[in-house]
């Protein structure tokens, strides 16, 4: 089984990327694959608590269950500072 | 003879792609598969954006549940292989050398 590393750059409610990243990181994780997932600029607000869209999927949510599964997420620290929140 | 393969990635629509000159620029003599996701199924849709993506990828992949959600369905034997996740992720980690996402 190998790795399968996504770059995430936008954010969760911008477009469906996200949601296609999380979604390949579903059927990866399924097949056995090891998958991590960093988040960079936008895409750091993938590990944003209290997420609550109403018209998006929550895959914040998603992706906090998954991590128990063995999904890997890391971001940059430096895009959290830049938008004022702490992992 | 061609020693690599190269699958790239869309996600936006055709027309937000001035051209794909920069997949053929990066495939080089390698295979090139086009993974079609999200707005980008719509290359399978127009009659124009088919003949553009079809000169520069040898295989086409359209995620069926975007395209489906657009309201399109595939036509058979238009060279456009409809796919689902798993399908996509044995692309990405089996069938193809290198992923480049446009």
């Amino acid at each position: 089984m190998g790795t399968l590393c996504i770059q995430l750059r936008t954010g969760t409610m911008m477009n469906m990327d996200t949601n296609v990243a999380v979604k390949l990181a579903r059927a990866a994780m399924d097949k056995g694959h090891k998958v991590t997932v960093f988040g960079y600029g936008e895409g750091v607000f993938l590990i944003k608590e209290g997420q609550d869209p109403k018209r998006f999927p929550n895959v914040g949510k998603e992706v906090q269950s998954m991590t128990k599964e063995g999904l890997e997420v890391a971001v940059c620290e430096t895009c959290c500072n830049a938008r004022g929140f702490k992992r | 003879m061609r020693s690599m393969s190269t699958l790239f990635i869309l996600l936006k629509a055709p027309h937000e792609y001035h051209s794909l000159d920069a997949m053929a620029a990066l495939g080089g003599e390698d295979k090139i598969g086009a993974l079609l996701l999200e707005d980008a199924t719509l290359y399978s849709v127009f009659k124009d954006k088919k003949e553009e993506i079809a000169d520069v990828a040898d295989e086409i992949f359209v995620m069926g549940d975007d395209l489906q959600a657009r309201g399109f369905k595939l036509r058979p034997g238009e060279g456009f292989q409809e796919i689902d996740y798993p399908r996509a992720v044995d692309l990405i980690m089996e069938d193809y050398d290198k992923t480049i996402t446009l």
